[in-house]
Parts: C-alpha cells; sequence; structure tokens
C-alpha cells in the first residue's frame, strides 16, 4: 500500500533529485551536441525528445498574442506541460525550473539572516497575497506584449534564459544581454525579498496556474488535527514563497513543492496533505 | 564610441532582416514567432547559425547565419525542428528555399577586372542554375534560382567578398 508518512518525509529528496537531475541534464544537452548527438535538442522554451516536441505553455500564449494565429504543432506540443499542470499544479517551478533551484541554494541561514535584518525586520505569521495581484501583472504583461509587439514573455522567462545561457556558455558563443536580464531580476530578489518574481512577475508559472480547476493537486489543510501553538506555524515558517498552507488564497501562488507536508508530519501533527477532491467548506 | 552607438540605434531603428535559416517566414513574423529555443541553431551540423548579439537590438538571441564565416550548406535539417512555426517545417527541398539572393559587386568581382575566377559558380549548390557564367566568364546570379545559401560568399577570394547574400525579406 502507498505509504503516505514516508512518501511525504521524502518528497524533499525526491525533489531535490528531479531538480538536480533536471540542471544536469541542461549542462548535458550543449555536451552532446559538442559531441555530435543531436537526438534531445532545445532549453527551457522547447525540448525535443527524438520526434517529440515540447514547448513552455506561456511561449505558446505569446505566440498566439503576437502572431495572432494559432499554429496546430505548436498548440499540441503545450499539451504535455499543459495537462502535468492541470493534474498537478505549478509542479514545473517546483520540481524543474532552474530559477528555483538556484534560488533555493541561496536560501541559506546567514543569508537569510541578512535578508530578515536589512529588508523584512521581524518574522511576521505569512500572508497570503490576493490572487488578483497575480493576474493583474499577468494580464498587463500581455497587454505590453501586445502593444510594444516584442517577444516579452521569452525576454524575461527565467527558465529560458539560464538554460539557453548555459548553451551558449558550453558552447562557447558567448554569455549574451539576457544573463544581464538574469541579473536584475536576482538583484531585485536580494533587495525587495523573497521571491517577488516567482510569486508576481514570472509569466511561466502564471501560464500555468492559468489551467488549475478545483480538482488540481492541492494543499489540503485538515483543520481538526492541526495542534501546533497558534504563533509557532512550522508550516508556512519553511514556504519557500512565505506564504501560509493554512489560509485561503494560496493559489494561485503555491507551487506545490510539499515542503511545508513535510514540517507538517515531522514536526506537527499531520495536518496537511496533498488532495486531490475539492475541500468541504464547513 | 560614438560611430558605435550611431550603428547600433540604426541597427535597432531600422527594419533590416538579417540573414535567417532556411525556410524563415517573413521577418515581423519571424520576430513574433521565434521564441529563441535554439534548436535550429542546435540541431545544424555545421555551426551556420549563431545567436544574434545585442547589436541586433530587439531581435537580439535570434538565429542569424553570418555567411561569410561559415554559410548554411542546405542539409535542411533545421526547419522541421521549429516549433512555433517561424522556420517552414515542411520546407525539405532546398531548391525552393529563399533565404536572400546574391548581389555581384562588379567593381571588385575579378573577372570583371580581367582576372579569371570561378570560386561562386563552381561552388553554389543550385550548380549552373543559381549562378551561371556569361560568356564562359563572367559570373550572373540568376534570381529565380538563387536560395540565398551565402556559399559563394563564403568562397569569394576578395577581402570582403565580391558577391554578397542580403536577406530575400529585405528585396
Amino acid at each position: 500500500m502507498f505509504n503516505s508518512e514516508k512518501f511525504y518525509r521524502n518528497l524533499n529528496k525526491y525533489r531535490k533529485a528531479v531538480q538536480i537531475f533536471s540542471l544536469l541534464f541542461l549542462i548535458a544537452i550543449p555536451i552532446l551536441i559538442l559531441l555530435d548527438i543531436r537526438y534531445i535538442i532545445g532549453n527551457m522554451y522547447s525540448i525535443s525528445f527524438w520526434d517529440l516536441d515540447i514547448v513552455d505553455p506561456a511561449m505558446m500564449v505569446q505566440t498566439i498574442v503576437l502572431s495572432k494565429e494559432f499554429y496546430v504543432p505548436l498548440l499540441i506540443a503545450a499539451l504535455i506541460p499543459i495537462a502535468l499542470a492541470l493534474i498537478f499544479g505549478k509542479v514545473f517551478c517546483s520540481w524543474m525550473c532552474p530559477y528555483n533551484t538556484f534560488l533555493e541554494l541561496f536560501e541559506l541561514r546567514w543569508l537569510n539572516k541578512i535578508q530578515k535584518k536589512f529588508f523584512n525586520g521581524k518574522r511576521k505569521s505569512n500572508v497570503n497575497p490576493k490572487p488578483y495581484v497575480h493576474w493583474i501583472t499577468y494580464v498587463s504583461l500581455i497587454l505590453i506584449t501586445l502593444i510594444l509587439g516584442v517577444p516579452l514573455f521569452t525576454w524575461i522567462s527565467m527558465p529560458g534564459i539560464i538554460s539557453s545561457e548555459i548553451f551558449a556558455v558550453i558552447v562557447g558563443l558567448g554569455i549574451g544581454v539576457s544573463a544581464l536580464i538574469f541579473g536584475l531580476v536576482f538583484l531585485f530578489e536580494l533587495i525587495i525579498g523573497k521571491r517577488y518574481w516567482c510569486k508576481y512577475v514570472c509569466p511561466v508559472g502564471a501560464t500555468l496556474s492559468l489551467v488549475r480547476t478545483k480538482y488540481t493537486m492541492h494543499i489540503n489543510h485538515n483543520e481538526d488535527v492541526c495542534d501546533c501553538a497558534a504563533k509557532a506555524e512550522p508550516c508556512g515558517n519553511d514556504c519557500p514563497l512565505e506564504l501560509n498552507p493554512k489560509e485561503k488564497n494560496l493559489y494561485p501562488y503555491c507551487f506545490n513543492c510539499g515542503r511545508c507536508i513535510k514540517v507538517c508530519e515531522v514536526t506537527g501533527n499531520k495536518a496537511l496533505s496533498f488532495s486531490f477532491v475539492r475541500k468541504n467548506k464547513k | 564610441m560614438l560611430n558605435f552607438i550611431l550603428n547600433y540605434i540604426e541597427k535597432v531603428v531600422s527594419d533590416v532582416s538579417p540573414l535567417r535559416p532556411p525556410g524563415a517566414v517573413p521577418e515581423k513574423e519571424f520576430l513574433n514567432k521565434c521564441i529563441k529555443c535554439n534548436k535550429c541553431l542546435q540541431i545544424c551540423p555545421y555551426d551556420s547559425i549563431i545567436t544574434a548579439g545585442i547589436e541586433y537590438g530587439k531581435s537580439f538571441g535570434t538565429p542569424i547565419i553570418n555567411a561569410r564565416d561559415v554559410p548554411c550548406y542546405l542539409c535542411m535539417l533545421c526547419p522541421p525542428v521549429c516549433p512555433t512555426g517561424a522556420l517552414d517545417n515542411d520546407l525539405i527541398v532546398k531548391e525552393k528555399v529563399r533565404m536572400g539572393m546574391a548581389y555581384i559587386n562588379e567593381k571588385t568581382c575579378l573577372p570583371f577586372i580581367g582576372v579569371i575566377c570561378r570560386a561562386c559558380f563552381e561552388n553554389c549548390p543550385i550548380f549552373r542554375k543559381a549562378i551561371i557564367l556569361e560568356d564562359e566568364m563572367y559570373p550572373k546570379v540568376v534570381e529565380e534560382h538563387c536560395v540565398g545559401c551565402g556559399i559563394c560568399e563564403q568562397v569569394c577570394p576578395i577581402e570582403g567578398s565580391a558577391i554578397i547574400v542580403k536577406s530575400y525579406h529585405n528585396v
């Protein structure tokens, strides 16, 4: 039988393994190309395994907005990530996105301390932002794309930038301009605070949360067994996005990394779990 | 420095298309569709396709071909891999490619100044169709057959090349 306790305890390990694997994958693609093996090509914008094309749904949205036509192979190529997001939510962000992997590397204790001291002050209980903040930025990004007629999503897609820069550096094309955009985004990350990009701006994650339904995997909070002290909140404290898994408006922000569940398994009373069925409102 | 800035502004403002991989749709549409997935560049066995730098303005990161360095050898591997249709996926016949058009500068071209040279004629992949020799001596580009691959530009022995390929979408 499926052992949920063991699964949740090890979830973070599986996630780290997948993150490292996909990062190694991005490094392996240019190395294989240098060795003249060209079966797996592409980057995080779009990748091909032999004849199977996969396209980032955000790029699909951008292409439709800019060219105002529906190119069928492009729609088909975006089906796999859309189906994944439909079932599991934004797991691309938490399990694969190299920018998230990179930021989790920077979640070091000393850096957190400095950040808190200078920018955040004392740690307060997390509050989930209202969902419309997320959608306002997404809609305005689409409007800017339409008005200026420039591929804005492509320019600011962090996974795309990181993967194409890894390719360019390894094959010797040199660092491009997009590395500068990456640097700016990361600089603001250090100044503004934790994960403003992933939560509010990133068009890749926003497109993935477009397809969320009530049956999409989400975090279920069982209030009856939740018994941590009122201000303790180990789940919220461990959230990489500074969300509160016990409150509403968790989505579209949460990317289902499962760290709160793991903490709840270890220190709490197993009140949090993944769920595919809609929670019954009392 | 000032010269560089002026050149840069000129490139950013003007709609001049660089030489794109075979099958590229017209420049404006191409910029709308290209998502910089680098697949065309990665599948190219000759490393003909490179990414455009910041000097190309808003089309930075898109695939271009610098024909004088490495021209396109028309292996036709790149059009099918494009996921967004920025390159025409159905294009597999090299004679149907229209990347650009070659122009001969008759002031520097060797036969026109009396030296025998057949470099472009002999290397043209659309042999004896796209470049013909008039009077067995003077090369001439036949516009309806030239695919714009840039091989002639690369093999030209003249410094700076006497035959230059310009993107088809500027013609």
